[in-house]
């Protein structure tokens, strides 16, 4: 999904009549347009064709458009009373629904409580903190509620956020699968269960949600839109009511103070003459974050450690209300060369940063020359870019280049200066080659990740992103981890076995195939070693990992040329990765392959399962209690135990004793390689390992037992690494299986996994 | 490629109850002059530090704070190298790095520019369990999140006391970390010239460049009084170019 300056979808229709749907969205928010015979572009103009199920015209006259659907609302669930209640629960919470140009997206946030007192009280019981605070809004800016187009689209004329206490948080829910007709919103979605003890999220269930959005046949008021229907969550049927709140998703008040004789940058002319603001900026992302510039005499202190920031948060930012989202700002003078930090990191983490107005920019030629070791607070653009970045981090996001979803590195705000400029030449300098928007992984995140994550103050830095959590898989899922296009004409399968065993050798056989008319080159590079493929492993505690081989190789991109229907196999272990034991975690393990094809464009795989289970027989727990051994993993990721005699031990047992399993034939094949060859370790010239023809006919000939040459020589090429392209053991395999008496049939399926070991080629 | 090549250095044997700090050098093997990042500092981001330990389990070193900062890059010619340092005790949210006693395998990455990623070749590290109470409990001090974060950012973000003790330890790297986290130019000084004594001058030079990295600090009180007396056991020129950034000729 792109940012949020395009035009939702519907918002195109001239009329605005209300003759919305049916519009299918899929698990990602993206428009489905075939399903129920949809013909609109993705503008949402109607096509000559044929058309969905009839809606009746009365109905469809007073139905919402779609742009009324679009923003902030607050939701509020009700039980259906099964007996007697002595005490009910209030559950309610925002809920954010992003129309795109042809996409859908919705998530919430549900807190409760539980409150006595009569079965039905008041609508929405009390009102919940907001955003209006003329008062507080810098002046010259604009009013949340008075910003051009609030109070349009069936929002309130003054922007409101659900924001509500932290320790009544119960579950966030995401979207995944959405349907619009006749004014009927009809949505399944998947529900993360939050455990306030842990503070963390524990489970997940699905449910269903369909409301109702008409639009009355007279508004003198201006009353907010209203949704009514019901919920299937848990098994029970609700009632669910939603008012809308804003024509944005999120909020966030921003308190800044300045230090004396320093500037905060109101406003910036960026690239274009285009004069932009902190608050236009985070609009851009479906943010309302009113700034109110407080102090602007902070004491002068000319260099600020962490420890002193720490102070100046605790002794001059404002009061606040408990529940209010906010965040303070610091225009400071200097730490260092540094140009900003978010230095909260404390019990109550992310409600701080700070910009450093004394820093400058430097001297090079890729800056602009009225800029060049300038302070920051003189290059607006540039001061107000970092204000915005730190803010962001604020808001825990990060980096692209230390996100763990592995966004591409551009020149949106969350990269880094540093890396901004390295993009800048002297025909585009600094700050004017930056872009003053979002990432989409940084506006989905945004828009889209729960409170516990974005709301400052609650998870600490790193949860989403980094490394204290990947944050959900859901959304996780929907942003695809794509950091190139997808390409077109192409698909890419990953095939792993259903269930495995912990300690058991797994291999993986990734397959792209040109599903186009015309052929397609593409990189032969489909393994884990040399970067163009890696794997997206959703770990069964939610966790993602991206997975690599053990050894990155760097080099030149061999292409091949694919031709029309035809396919390009890679065949790897996935047993022992960057991840150490890829699957040593029992339970539902989910990956998915991506791989860059041209270094443009990606193709992404489905996701694909694989329980794991523990060892349970006895051969299985004698495997693997071989071979959970960090010595043998490294050994079946490099096809060579090296001089880890410990580990040639505990792969010769394996050998000898289980040859007839996957994981002991690979054990064999590793040590037949090894013993084929010569080993030199050049941090001791006199520590080597001879080779040992013998020895590798032997664990040859206990790999080979029982298996077809295709077998053989399949598991050989899986267990050299793909680096090493002469790895003796994969034309030691097919010798030995053609010395076997095989069907000719299996010797040639045998040659083609052999060649395609050394040189990929299309089949 | 760009002829760059990554090079990780730390001690092959670390207690515990010492913070590691590893070096990382990069050095130009092409033909041709490269202009290169030259932040070799965990702080800044363009260098990471993969530890995978004795039980498979890769961490990533990390900072405990997102910061922003410009574009700084040095020429190498050929047969130079820049070399820069890095504080290895705790992930960016704070967890450790070195849970348990044992074989640690590290991998240096560091961008030269946007998109490039260049990887070092392993090394091991072997962390040993500390040896008596004092260095058991300094090890337990380590793990504190405010302790970590006191000494990655050169000022006492809490546990005073506990960084006051650190800065008398038995440890040269984590008592020069405390001193510095105490603020004192001239402790900073004794404790460096104390240091220079009982470990070399490069270590002391890694050990300041690891949380004050060159360029980053000009000006730096603690930076400059480090400098003095690096510069007098400095044989080699090679803890002066750590603490400077700037390139230096492969000895």
């Amino acid at each position: 999904m792109n940012g949020l300056d395009e035009t939702p979808l519907g918002q195109h229709d001239d009329c605005n009549c209300g003759d919305e749907g049916p519009f299918v969205f899929d698990e990602h928010g993206q428009l489905v347009d075939d399903q129920l015979g949809v013909t609109a572009d993705l503008l949402g103009r109607r096509l000559p064709g044929p058309m969905g199920p009839v809606i009746p015209p009365g109905s469809r006259a007073r139905a919402c458009p779609l742009q009324v659907l679009n923003g902030s609302w607050l939701i509020q669930i009700t039980p259906r009373p099964v007996g007697p209640v002595m005490f009910r629960s209030e559950i309610r919470g925002p809920m954010r629904i992003q129309v795109g140009p042809s996409s859908l997206l919705i998530s919430g946030d549900i807190y409760v409580r539980r409150i006595s007192g009569p079965p039905f009280g008041p609508p929405f019981g009390r009102l919940l903190p907001h955003l209006d605070a003329a008062a507080d809004v810098e002046e010259g800016q604009d009013r949340p509620g008075a910003r051009p187009g609030t109070g349009a689209h069936g929002a309130p004329r003054v922007a409101w956020y659900p924001q509500l206490p932290g320790n009544e948080y119960s579950w966030y829910f995401r979207s995944t699968g959405v349907t619009y007709q006749g004014g009927v919103l009809s949505f399944t979605f998947v529900r993360h269960l939050w455990d306030r003890i842990s503070q963390e999220f524990i489970s997940t269930d699905t449910g269903s949600i369909e409301l109702r959005c008409r639009r009355p046949l007279a508004n003198p008021g201006g009353l907010p839109s209203r949704m009514a229907g019901t919920a299937t969550i848990g098994g029970r049927r609700h009632d669910v009511r939603a008012v809308k709140t804003s024509n944005l998703y999120r909020g966030c008040r921003v308190e800044v103070d300045a230090m004396t004789n320093r500037t905060w940058p109101a406003s910036a002319v960026i690239a274009g003459g285009v004069t932009t603001t902190f608050q236009h900026i985070y609009a851009s992302a479906g943010w309302d974050v009113p700034v109110t510039v407080d102090e602007i005499n902070v004491p002068e202190d000319a260099s600020l450690t962490n420890a002193e920031l720490q102070t100046l948060l605790a002794t001059h930012r404002g009061p606040g209300t408990a529940d209010a989202w906010r965040l303070w700002l610091l225009v400071g003078s200097a730490q260092g060369g540094l140009f900003g930090i978010m230095f909260d990191q404390d019990a109550v983490p992310r409600e701080g940063a700070v910009g450093f107005a004394d820093a400058t920019l430097g001297n090079l030629p890729i800056i602009e020359a009225g800029a060049r070791n300038r302070p920051l607070d003189e290059v607006p653009a540039a001061f107000l870019r970092t204000l915005v970045h730190e803010a962001g981090h604020a808001l825990n996001l990060f980096h692209p280049k230390h996100d763990v979803h592995a966004p591409p590195v551009g020149i949106e705000i969350m990269n880094q200066t540093g890396d901004v400029m390295g993009f800048a030449t002297a025909a585009n300098p600094y700050p004017g080659n930056a872009g003053f928007n979002f990432a989409p992984h940084d506006v989905s995140s945004l828009v889209h990740s729960p409170d516990p994550q974005v709301r400052p103050g609650w998870k600490p830095f790193g949860w989403g992103h980094g490394s204290l959590s990947a944050g959900l898989p859901a959304p996780t899922d929907a942003e695809g981890f794509v950091n190139e296009d997808d390409t077109n004409g192409l698909r890419l399968e990953i095939r792993l076995p259903e269930e495995v065993f912990v300690g058991e050798y797994i291999t993986a056989d990734v397959v792209v195939t040109n599903v186009s008319d015309a052929p397609r080159e593409v990189s032969t590079r489909l393994n884990l070693a040399e970067g163009d493929l890696r794997m997206l492993h959703i770990r069964p505690d939610g966790d993602v990992e991206q997975v690599r081989d053990i050894v990155v190789a760097c080099g030149p991109r061999e292409t091949t040329t694919l031709p029309p229907g035809e396919s390009l196999t890679g065949r790897m272990q996935v047993f022992f990765t960057s991840e150490g034991v890829t699957f040593e975690e029992p339970g539902k393990h989910q990956v998915r392959a991506e791989f860059d094809v041209d270094g443009y464009t990606a193709v992404r795989s489905p996701l694909v399962t694989v329980w794991a289970r523990t060892a349970v027989t006895e051969t299985e727990r004698e495997i693997a209690s071989a071979v959970l051994d960090a010595g043998v993993g490294r050994a079946f990721a490099l096809g060579d135990f090296g001089r880890d005699d410990a580990a040639r031990t505990r792969l010769a047992t394996l050998a000898e004793e289980r040859a007839d399993s996957d994981t002991g034939a690979a054990a064999a094949l590793v040590l037949a390689n090894a013993f084929a060859r010569a080993h030199v370790d050049y941090r001791d010239t006199d520590a080597t390992r001879d080779a040992d023809a013998e020895q590798a006919k032997h664990y040859l000939d206990l790999a080979a037992q029982g298996r077809s040459a295709e077998d053989l020589v399949r598991l050989a090429a899986t267990v050299a690494s793909p680096i090493e392209r002469e790895a003796p053991v994969v034309a030691d395999a097919l010798t030995r299986a053609k010395r076997g008496r095989k069907r000719s049939a299996d010797i040639t399926r045998a040659e083609a996994i052999a060649e395609d070991f050394v040189t990929p080629a299309a089949r | 490629m760009t002829g760059l090549r990554l090079q990780l250095s730390a001690p092959s044997r670390v207690p515990l109850d010492e913070v590691l700090v590893v070096t990382a050098r990069l050095v130009n093997d092409g033909p041709d002059v490269v202009t290169t990042s030259s932040r070799l500092n965990l702080l800044e981001g363009d260098l990471d530090v993969v530890v995978r330990g004795p039980d498979g389990t890769a961490r990533r070193a990390g900072w405990p704070w997102p910061v922003d900062s410009g574009l700084r890059q040095v020429e190498l010619a050929p047969g130079q190298a820049v070399e820069g340092a890095a504080m290895v005790l705790t992930m960016a949210g704070l967890q450790p790095l070195f849970p348990v006693a044992g074989a640690y395998v590290l991998v240096g990455e560091f961008t030269p520019t946007p998109g490039e990623m260049l990887t070092s070749e392993p090394i091991q590290v072997l962390r040993e369990e500390p040896d008596g109470e004092v260095a058991r409990s300094r090890r337990r001090a380590l793990e504190h999140p405010q302790v970590a974060q006191s000494l990655a950012s050169g000022s006492v973000l809490g546990e005073p006391a506990v960084i006051a003790e650190l800065a008398s330890a038995d440890a040269p790297v984590v008592q020069l970390l405390a001193r510095i986290a105490q603020g004192d130019p001239g402790l900073v000084r004794d404790t460096a010239a104390d240091a220079v004594g009982r470990s070399d001058s490069r270590t002391v030079a890694a050990t300041v460049a690891s949380v004050l990295p060159p360029g980053l600090f000009p000006g730096d009180e603690r930076l400059e009084a480090v400098a003095e007396v690096v510069a007098a056991h400095d044989d080699t020129g090679q803890a002066t170019a750590l603490l400077t950034g700037r390139p230096s000729e492969l000895g």
